[in-house]
């Protein structure tokens, strides 16, 4: 379990995370969302105890990092398959971290096995593609088989093979009741992988949620009716409660309903005698609910002609 | 902490620089001695022997600041950190592992400069005298100066946490700032930590009040080394990694 309480981080008058406090239950894959720059990379190092926080702090596992008498134990993290030195095998990478926290050789080659490498573990690092480095930090997480694992943007550079595999594996690790925290801006991929979502945006915390919850809860949840009749159809659902807006540029002889369920717009229909061709129900995706709930958080946004702004 | 040293130990010598560095201190100090013997008449000392000292304590110190400053640059320092998030046993072990292969290397180097000088003076006809006055102190004292030099520039790469910028540091105070500063202030040259150890590793003392006696050099120039060792693991540990 991760607990952080608090957690505060300034860059120079800028305050990258900001009283940030979360729990990580064991036992489910725990995604961690937020747009670009809101501070989730930042979170994980103040986690690991790599930043210095301003205020706060966390425990793993009830115990802040350097209490652990063995961290690679308790905790395996993957901030970035990149932190590794060019010239040194991958082998004996794994072999330096499993050393310092007296773990055997044998479970170097166990992990390598694990994460499909042991054919390249005595090529230098420095050759290997950002997927094989990717695979190897994954393999450093799991060297001491610890409860807790962190993982930032782990599905970056593998190829879909790799992808589906660490979803699947992710979810290996959740079953068997380790705590599994992991970012990914791959929304559909966090769809996939994670049961709880905490999201965050310039700092602060936005929601504490699951992947269910926030589909169903944002305004996403809609109707969407095709019918001939849609001034007299529009008037009865607004005088029924419903908000309408049109459709998307291709549905414009359809409208779309929010506030009442499909059964019900059904419903209104028939009573007032009103020809419907379509009525389907609508659930918003992730990346929907995401875009929703972290709009105005966005430190880099896109406008409609593609100009970036800050 | 013998984990730690284990890990560290790996570290070194898995990395092409680090190892490549000790060699090169090594073969320049033996490569000096071939010449030094092939050009000097008479009889040949220890002290003429191990001349290339001079040079290879130059990459000893690089290599200090290299056992520190290669995991800054490749950001390697993260996972070792996340690893082992006490850093100061971290900066420990490296120190240990850094005294540890310097003073083998330090070994290495004597043997085979004085066994080079040997062979070369034989050839020569000339007379390798190991029983000159000092013989002793010059190869005590050159393990001294190797290993104090690696810990100072190993100090000075805690501190900065670069390794260009601290070889350019370390490299320029040898160099430039200690005979400026020796030059400008009066009596200030007793107490630079290179101008201090001059008599250490010396075949003959100097007379020259400016040099520290050989021990009280050493022990001079060692605290000023782990002082900056201590300085740089106070900052590690104050910073973001």
């Amino acid at each position: 379990m991760i607990k952080s309480d608090g957690l505060t981080k300034k860059f120079g008058n800028k305050t990258v995370v900001d009283s940030l406090s979360f729990e990580v239950a064991s036992g489910v894959v725990t995604g961690f969302l937020g747009p670009n720059g809101s501070g989730k990379s930042t979170t994980m190092r103040l986690i690991m105890g790599l930043d210095l926080p301003n205020a706060g702090g966390s425990l793993l596992n009830g115990k802040r990092i350097t209490e652990i008498a063995s961290p690679m134990r308790e905790v395996g993290v993957l901030l970035d398959a990149g932190y590794v030195h060019p010239t040194r095998t991958a082998r004996n990478h794994l072999w330096a971290l499993a050393a310092s926290n007296s773990i055997p050789k044998s479970r170097v080659e166990e992990v390598l096995s694990m994460v499909g490498l042991t054919e390249v573990a005595g090529k230098r690092v420095g050759n290997f593609s950002l997927g094989m480095k990717q695979r190897l930090g994954i393999a450093a997480t799991l060297l001491g088989d610890p409860s807790i694992v962190i993982l930032d943007e782990p599905a970056n550079g593998l190829d879909p093979e790799g992808v589906h595999w660490i979803r699947n594996f992710l979810s290996y690790l959740a079953d068997q009741g380790r705590t599994v925290f992991v970012s990914s801006h791959l929304l559909s991929e966090m769809a996939l992988m994670a049961s709880a979502l905490i999201i965050i945006g310039n700092g602060r915390l936005i929601a504490e949620t699951s992947v269910e919850e926030l589909t169903s809860n944002s305004g996403g949840s809609s109707v969407f009716v095709r019918s001939p009749k849609l001034a007299e159809l529009t008037a009865a659902l607004v005088g029924a409660g419903a908000k309408v807006s049109n459709g998307e540029a291709a549905d414009r002889d359809g409208i779309v309903v929010t506030g009442l369920e499909a059964t019900e717009v059904g419903h209104l229909a028939f009573e007032k005698k009103i020809e419907i061709h379509e009525l389907s129900p609508r659930t918003s995706t992730l990346e929907e609910a995401f875009l929703e709930l972290t709009a105005g958080f966005q430190e880099y946004q896109t406008e409609k002609h593609g100009e970036v702004k800050p | 902490m013998i984990a730690q040293i284990h890990s560290e130990w790996i570290k070194f010598r898995t990395v092409r620089s680090t190892v490549v560095l000790a060699i090169i201190s090594v073969l320049i100090c033996v490569g000096v001695a071939v010449i030094a013997s092939a050009d000097i008449d008479g009889a040949l000392s220890v002290s003429n022997a191990l001349v290339g000292v001079q040079i290879s304590f130059l990459f000893i110190m690089v290599l200090g600041v290299q056992i520190i400053g290669q995991e800054y640059r490749f950001a390697t320092i993260r996972p070792t950190f996340s690893a082992s998030p006490r850093r100061e046993r971290v900066v420990i072990a490296k120190l240990v592992v850094l005294i540890a292969t310097v003073a083998v290397a330090a070994a290495a180097l004597i043997a085979l400069s004085l066994a080079a000088a040997a062979i070369v003076s034989s050839m020569r006809g000339n007379v390798f005298d190991l029983g000159q006055p000092g013989t002793a102190r010059v190869l005590i004292g050159t393990v001294a100066i190797l290993v104090i030099n690696g810990i100072f520039g190993f100090g000075i790469g805690c501190i900065v946490r670069q390794p260009i910028a601290g070889i350019v540091i370390v490299l320029v105070w040898i160099t430039v700032v200690e005979n400026l500063i020796a030059g400008l202030v009066e009596g200030a040259a007793r107490w630079l930590p290179f101008f201090s150890m001059a008599n250490v590793n010396a075949q003959s003392i100097s007379s020259n009040s400016d040099f520290m006696g050989p021990v009280v050099g050493a022990l001079y120039g060692a605290t000023i080394a782990l002082a900056l060792v201590a300085l740089g693991a106070l900052r590690i540990r104050s910073m973001d990694a």
